[in-house]
C-alpha cells in the first residue's frame, strides 16, 4: 500500500515537472494577446499614418530587436512611401523612379545624412543605416515640397494605424506604456506615452484621440513669374 | 538720358552659351524643366498716352512656353540655362502684337540643404522683341541679381536688383508731323527703345491654409519710357530724348522716349490646379513719373494658368 502511495506520487510529481518543462519551452508568444489601438480625431474621425509603440526597458528588448531593409524610393517628385517604421539597426535604400535627378538629405538628429544628385539606377546598392531611435525628416534639395519621415522604433513592438485609424500589436499580458506619434501631432503632446494593461485572452482596445496641426507643407503647384511691361 | 547701341548678336549668343554650359565642372548633373502659361486679360494704357484722347486700352491674351537645364554645381551651387518663346496679342490694338524669346543663364547658390537656406541668385538674359514695324522692335540685355529666404511654409521673400540696356535697329526720318518750332535740321534720335534703367525690386508670398498663394511685390525702376501722342506738341518735341512714328498705331501717333521713373506695384493670389498646375490672377498699377507734367499710369489685370510639365 505504502509502495502503491510512493508510486503514485513519484508520477504526479514526474507529470508535473515534465507539463512544466514543456511549458517553458513554448515561445512566450504563444501567450501573446492583440492589443488593438484606433487613433482618432477630436471630431472622431480616423486617423491613418500614425505610429504606437510599446516602451520596453532595455533589459527586456533581448529578441525583441529585428532589424529589416526598406526602400524609400522618388516617384513623380515625391518619396514614396511618405512615412516608413522600422527597427532600430535597420538599413533604408532611396532608389530613384523619377527621370529627373533628385538630391536626398536629412538634418534630423538621429540620422544626418545627404545624397547629391543621382537619377534612375544610380546608388542602387546605398543603403543609410538607422541605429538610433527617434524621428527622421527627410528632404529633397531640389524640390522643396518633397517630405517623408522614418520612425526608428527601439524594438518590433510597434504598428502604424492603417485607414481606419486602427494598429495592432501581439504583447504579452501585462501593463505596459506605450508611446504615440503622428507627423502632424501637436507641441503638446508630442512626447505623450499612454498607459495600457493587456489581460489574458482578451488583450486590449484603446481609443486615443490625437491633436492634430495643420498640415506645414511648402506648396507642389508652380506661381507665375514676374511680368513687367515690355 | 546716354542711349547705348547694343545690337543683339545672336550667334555671339549662342556660342557663349554653349560655351558656359561645356565650361561646367564635371561635378555638375543636369535636370530639364518646362513650362507653359496660357493667360489673358486687360491693360488699360498700353501706349502710355498722356490724357484721355490718346491713351489706349486693350484686352490682351498671352501664350508663354519657358523652359531650360539646370546643372547641379556642388552640393549648393545650380546653373541654369533657359529660354522663352511667348506670343502676346492685343485685340483692341493688334500693333502692339508682340511675338518674344529670350535665353539666359543663371546661377544661383543656396547657403546650406533645404527650402529654408537663403538662396542668392544671378542671371544675364537676352530678349527680343518683334512688333509691327521697325519703330517698337526691341533687343534686351538684363543683368539681375537676387536674394531669396522662406522663412517657414507660409513665408517668403525677395529681394532684387537688375540693370536693363535696351536697344533698337537704326532708324532713319519718317513722316511725322513734326510740331512747329522743331529744328529740323537736327532731329532728337529716332531709336525710341535705346535707353538704360536700373531697377530695384522685393516682394512677399504668403502661403493660405488652402495652399492659396498671396503675392504681393514692388519695383521701383529708373530710366525711359516710350510713350505715345497723336498730337505731338513742341514741348514732347523739346522733352523727349528720341521721336518716331508709332508703328504699332500708325499715322498721325508717335512715339517718343522719356526719363522717367516708374513705381510698380503688383498684387496676386495663385490656386494650385492639380499637383503641377496653378491659376493666378494679377493685378498691377505703374506710376510714371516723368519731366514736367510727364506723368502716366497704367494698369493691367491678368489671368493666368500655368502648366509645369
Amino acid at each position: 500500500m505504502l509502495r502503491a502511495k510512493i508510486h503514485r506520487g513519484v508520477l504526479s510529481a514526474f507529470w508535473r515537472l515534465l507539463v512544466c518543462l514543456t511549458t517553458m519551452a513554448i515561445p512566450l508568444s504563444a501567450f501573446a494577446e492583440t492589443a488593438v489601438f484606433k487613433i482618432l480625431t477630436e471630431d472622431g474621425s480616423p486617423i491613418d499614418d500614425a505610429v504606437v509603440e510599446f516602451v520596453i526597458p532595455v533589459d527586456q528588448q533581448a529578441g525583441l530587436v529585428t532589424p529589416s531593409r526598406f526602400n524609400i524610393d522618388q516617384v513623380d517628385k515625391e518619396f514614396v512611401p511618405e512615412l516608413t517604421v522600422l527597427v532600430a539597426g535597420s538599413q533604408v535604400g532611396f532608389p530613384n523612379s523619377d527621370h529627373i535627378l533628385h538630391h536626398v538629405y536629412s538634418f534630423s538628429e538621429i540620422r544626418e545624412f545627404n545624397i547629391p544628385l543621382y537619377g534612375t539606377g544610380e546608388n542602387d546598392d546605398f543603403v543609410e543605416t538607422f541605429n538610433v531611435a527617434g524621428i527622421a525628416e527627410l528632404g529633397c534639395n531640389i524640390h522643396d515640397w518633397m517630405l517623408a519621415y522614418v520612425y526608428v522604433a527601439e524594438t518590433s513592438k510597434v504598428a502604424r494605424t492603417d485607414a481606419e485609424g486602427v494598429a495592432r500589436i501581439e504583447m504579452e499580458p501585462g501593463d505596459y506604456e506605450v508611446r504615440i506619434w503622428h507627423s502632424r501631432i501637436s507641441r503638446r503632446q508630442r512626447n505623450m506615452l499612454e498607459a495600457v494593461r493587456i489581460l489574458e485572452t482578451t488583450g486590449s482596445e484603446k481609443e486615443i484621440v490625437l491633436n492634430l496641426t495643420r498640415d506645414r507643407r511648402i506648396r507642389r503647384a508652380p506661381s507665375a513669374g514676374s511680368t513687367r511691361y515690355r | 538720358m546716354i542711349s547705348c547701341k547694343c545690337y543683339l548678336r545672336p550667334r555671339l549668343v549662342i556660342k557663349s552659351l554653349l560655351a558656359a554650359i561645356v565650361a561646367v565642372p564635371s561635378t555638375a548633373y543636369p535636370n530639364a524643366f518646362s513650362e507653359l502659361s496660357i493667360a489673358g486679360g486687360f491693360e488699360d494704357n498700353i501706349n502710355r498716352g498722356l490724357d484721355e484722347p490718346n491713351i489706349i486700352d486693350s484686352t490682351f491674351s498671352a501664350l508663354e512656353l519657358s523652359g531650360g537645364r539646370f546643372f547641379q554645381h556642388g552640393l549648393r551651387g545650380k546653373l541654369t540655362v533657359f529660354g522663352s518663346l511667348g506670343y502676346d496679342r492685343f485685340f483692341e490694338s493688334t500693333g502692339f502684337d508682340v511675338f518674344a524669346t529670350s535665353l539666359g543663364v543663371a546661377y544661383d547658390y543656396r547657403m546650406g540643404l533645404g527650402p529654408y537656406a537663403t538662396t542668392v541668385s544671378s542671371s544675364v538674359a537676352f530678349e527680343n522683341d518683334e512688333l509691327r514695324g521697325k519703330g517698337r522692335d526691341r533687343q534686351r540685355s538684363l543683368v539681375n541679381l537676387g536674394l531669396s529666404k522662406r522663412f517657414d511654409y507660409r513665408f517668403s521673400a525677395n529681394l532684387g536688383l537688375e540693370y536693363l540696356n535696351s536697344s533698337a535697329e537704326s532708324l532713319g526720318a519718317t513722316d511725322i508731323n513734326y510740331p512747329a518750332g522743331a529744328d529740323l535740321n537736327n532731329p532728337s534720335s529716332f531709336e525710341v527703345y535705346d535707353f538704360e534703367a536700373v531697377s530695384a525690386s522685393v516682394g512677399f508670398n504668403y502661403q493660405l491654409d488652402n495652399e492659396w498663394l498671396l503675392s504681393l511685390d514692388y519695383n521701383y525702376s529708373r530710366g525711359a519710357t516710350v510713350a505715345s501722342t497723336k498730337t505731338p506738341g513742341f514741348l514732347v518735341y523739346h522733352l523727349a530724348d528720341a521721336f518716331y512714328r508709332d508703328d504699332a498705331l500708325g499715322f498721325p501717333y508717335v512715339a517718343y522716349q522719356l526719363e522717367t521713373t516708374t513705381d510698380e506695384w503688383s498684387l496676386s493670389l495663385n490656386a494650385p490646379v492639380g499637383l503641377d498646375s496653378s491659376l493666378d490672377l494679377r493685378y498691377s498699377w505703374q506710376d510714371i513719373d516723368g519731366p514736367q507734367q510727364f506723368d502716366y499710369d497704367n494698369s493691367s489685370i491678368r489671368l493666368t494658368l500655368i502648366h509645369r510639365f
